[in-house]
């Protein structure tokens, strides 16, 4: 059971496509492997509905030859909420690569780890763990407005560097 | 000193509160241990062998009189009346409960401390010489950068989750005291040609397994670049270091597997790639960081003064004192004032909370407030007035501290050990104290000179043996504690790995190995005045191991009867 | 089948850290020698699962079997590790 959360529980239309079958006819809007997307770019662009790419941990964003500007959502994965990878390949989407559409994080998102995966510019979470579920519906995540860090795309609270 | 204001006041705040929330929702079991032991660790709370083990930030080493105050505190109302100082800088109490642990981090939060990222896979506290700005040899203060690293590091969203711990030494002055060789990160303050301020950095150097030297990355970075060059090694090394295997996590087996060339294109490439601006502090800010550690306007006064003259005369204990632990300050007159915590015959490194109240003391009458923990787990009184050392010493006698074998052999590194730690595979302590027992004489002690004596119960190598001049590692073999002996490392500017004598030793023999070096090194020493570390590097490994092992020691110690005891 | 030895189950309490062992009734005793022993796999598997019980009830940590020699049917430790954890501090 997944939750979809960006800014608030919304329903989610995305659809993530295994590598093997063929892209829905109507506009789904689909999310296919980052394999994939450098593969048959040209015949994904032709899909009538929105595009999305998933990478994984040890995908190697390549500045020079992939395309991402065309996307409308990358989603980064968390296989263990320890794999800190996710946060840097968000940090690089937003500033290298200038990507301006939604970044999700799936995987094993947790309530603690959301606030950090926010200041690297992901704005959309698939949440399973039942308990951060439950916080985010009450609005129970800590109240954490001070950092030391320039955060990316969104002024969050109170940040250092702006302060003086 | 950096003084929190407001802005940091509010963050460990925040941290605290965040803490007892996460603490909560473990007890009544919302989150699991799995996903709660990544953040306890990053608030500095282990589970160790007897008790949870709680390790308190003192950022780089520094530390004012109320803040060593509160930790007596704690050691009183929380903790069984002690604490353990480490070799990062940092203090650890051994009888924590969890339950405690939140209430222990708002009254750290109520003097502007904490135990934020003192372990975990992340950046850890950032270490440098305990006598930064007051060294006679210091190029320029590295506790500024000090300061700026610990502000960068802290909760950096992107750098929690590293493959494994992070941490990184600064050195400002000509000598390296901070074993920044030694580190993931090595900072040296450098001037350029136009004695503009930059940095010569290292990357890749550690202990553990894998003990390897770090490899120079830069000749010389702009001070302004600092933090976008940091971003972008950590980076490199949040991206590719290795997950699978927790014992080859650490940057320095990814600076080894892809050469340091290679490492450095990689680095260098992310960097050019970075919004410098938006990590790099602005001037403004480092002018308000660089205002807190402007020098104490301390008045230059005689280097010499009869009274003390007069005491080294008649007090041999005081002489030694003296010669060992006390040290010539950038202002005339002053000195710096070393405590050893290492009493033969006591823990290394621990300080009972009236010690720590007498430290306080001490630092508030005559120590202009300040107080810095070593590498070797010692205090040290940066700014003592020459005209104050008598008061100061008499102190320190009457507090149990003036143990004058700062930087002897008997000024053992040791970490806790199996007595304390889940991970050892041996004890640390009782042979600390049983090889001090055997030099406890000052003269001989004094004789022996300058020699670094490191002990790890285990090889995550938290006593530093790889860079100790004789270096002690505990090994489990079949059940039994074994000791392995290393000799000729060497933390400073001229660092080296020891180099493994021979198998190892059980525990009752270990000790008498440990004295037939000794004496080795006495009758192989051109002079008094050559070290241990400069006799071994010019005779090599050869005339120990022969003096180890082609003899058949018999001496057994109090360890198995520490054993039976218990 | 091979050389069963003599377990026992031990962890540490979540809230306070110390150290317990498992004894009868599934209650957690602080004295190694109050430990219940298992002699086979069966019993063993017994004690491994109220350890599991204990801990999802979030009052353990860290639980797992050692071996114990058994002497006038009072469990004793076997490693140094475990003696000193036995013994609730340091030997020093």
């Amino acid at each position: 059971m997944s939750a979809y959360y960006r800014g608030g529980f919304l329903e989610d239309s995305w659809v993530y496509i295994p590598n093997d079958a063929s892209l829905p006819e109507s506009g789904v809007d689909v999310i296919v492997s980052l394999a994939r997307w450098r593969n048959e770019i040209s015949a994904l662009t032709n899909h009538k509905g929105k595009l999305g790419v998933s990478i994984n941990p040890d995908d190697q964003l390549e500045k020079d030859t992939d395309t991402l500007t065309g996307l409308s959502l990358i989603s980064i994965s968390f296989p263990k909420f320890s794999d800190g990878r996710g946060y840097s390949q968000a940090r690089m989407l937003r500033e290298q690569f200038g990507f301006k559409g939604e970044i999700r994080a799936r995987g094993e998102v947790l309530m603690d780890q959301i606030p950090l995966m926010m200041r690297c510019g992901i704005e959309a979470f698939e949440i399973t763990h039942e308990p951060t579920i439950a916080a985010m519906k009450a609005e129970a995540l800590p109240a954490i407005f001070h950092s030391y860090q320039s955060p990316v795309c969104q002024q969050l609270g109170n940040i250092r560097r702006f302060q003086r | 000193m950096y003084r929190y204001d407001e802005f940091d006041q509010a963050f460990v705040e925040e941290r605290w509160k965040q803490f007892r929330g996460q603490v909560e929702r473990r007890l009544k079991g919302e989150i699991t241990e799995d996903q709660f032991k990544p953040l306890r660790l990053q608030n500095g709370l282990y589970l160790q062998l007897h008790a949870y083990m709680l390790r308190i930030a003192i950022p780089y080493g520094v530390l004012q009189a109320r803040h060593l105050r509160k930790l007596a505190e704690i050691a009183r109302r929380f903790d069984r009346g002690f604490g353990h100082f480490t070799t990062r800088q940092n203090i650890q109490f051994n009888w924590i409960k969890l339950e405690q642990a939140p209430d222990i981090l708002n009254e750290l939060a109520s003097v502007g401390m904490h135990a934020i990222q003192t372990s975990g896979n992340c950046i850890r506290n950032t270490t440098c010489d305990p006598y930064a700005g007051v060294a006679i040899d210091e190029i320029e203060d590295p506790r500024v950068w000090c300061e700026i690293i610990r502000q960068w590091s802290t909760i950096h969203p992107e750098f929690l989750f590293l493959p494994r711990k992070f941490k990184i030494a600064i050195t400002g002055a000509a000598e390296d005291r901070a074993a920044i060789l030694f580190h993931d990160i090595g900072i040296r303050i450098v001037k350029g040609d136009k004695n503009e301020t930059g940095f010569a950095v290292y990357v890749g150097g550690g202990q553990g397994r894998t003990p390897v030297v770090g490899s120079r990355i830069r000749a010389f970075l702009k001070k302004e670049q600092l933090l976008s060059y940091l971003e972008a090694i950590v980076r490199v090394y949040n991206l590719h270091g290795r997950r699978d295997n927790i014992y080859k996590a650490r940057i320095k087996i990814l600076v080894m597997a892809l050469g340091i060339e290679e490492f450095t294109a990689q680095v260098e490439e992310e960097w050019q790639k970075l919004d410098k601006p938006s990590i790099d502090l602005p001037a403004t800010e480092y002018e308000r960081i660089a205002k807190y550690f402007e020098p104490l306007a301390l008045k230059p006064a005689p280097i010499s003064d009869e009274q003390v003259t007069k005491r080294r005369a008649s007090d041999p204990e005081f002489n030694s004192f003296t010669r060992n632990n006390v040290r010539a300050h950038k202002v005339p007159g002053h000195v710096s004032v070393a405590i050893a915590l290492k009493e033969p015959g006591k823990i290394p490194g621990d300080a009972s909370a009236d010690q720590m109240d007498a430290v306080a003391s001490l630092a508030e009458r005559y120590g202009h407030n300040e107080i810095r923990v070593t590498y070797s787990q010692n205090l040290v009184l940066p700014n003592i007035a020459l005209g104050d050392l008598l008061k100061v010493y008499d102190g320190l006698v009457a507090a149990g501290l003036a143990s004058a074998n700062f930087e002897l052999i008997t000024d053992i590194i040791a970490c806790p050990g199996l007595d304390y730690c889940n991970l050892a595979n041996a004890r640390a302590i009782p042979i600390a104290q049983d090889i001090a027992r055997r030099f406890s004489r000052l003269e001989k002690a004094e004789d022996i000179g300058h020699l670094r004596l490191n002990i790890s119960g285990c090889i995550n190598a938290c006593g530093h043996h790889h860079a100790g001049n004789i270096g002690i590692l505990g090994v489990d073999k079949k059940g039994t504690e074994h000791y392995q002996i290393t000799l000729g490392g060497s933390p400073g500017d001229d660092a080296s790995v020891g180099s493994i004598l021979g198998p190892s030793f059980p525990a009752e023999e270990l000790p008498q190995a440990i004295e037939t070096i000794v004496e080795t090194y006495l009758g192989l020493r051109e002079n008094p005045k050559e070290t241990f570390l400069s006799t071994y590097r010019r005779v090599g490994k050869e005339p120990f191991k022969r003096a180890i092992y082609d003899n058949e020691p018999s001496n057994s110690n109090g360890m198995s009867d520490a054993l039976e005891k218990v | 089948m091979p050389n069963f030895k003599p377990s026992i189950v031990t962890a540490n309490l979540l809230r306070s850290g110390d150290v317990v062992y498992l004894g009868a009734n599934e209650r957690w005793v602080r004295e190694l020698e109050s430990a219940l022993v298992a002699h086979n796999e069966n019993e063993l598997a017994k004690l491994e699962e109220a350890g599991k019980r204990a801990q999802n009830d979030q009052l353990v940590i860290d639980v797992y079997a050692m071996d114990v020699d058994v002497k006038s049917g009072k469990p004793k430790a076997r490693s140094v590790r475990e003696i000193i954890r036995a013994a609730h501090g340091p030997s020093v």
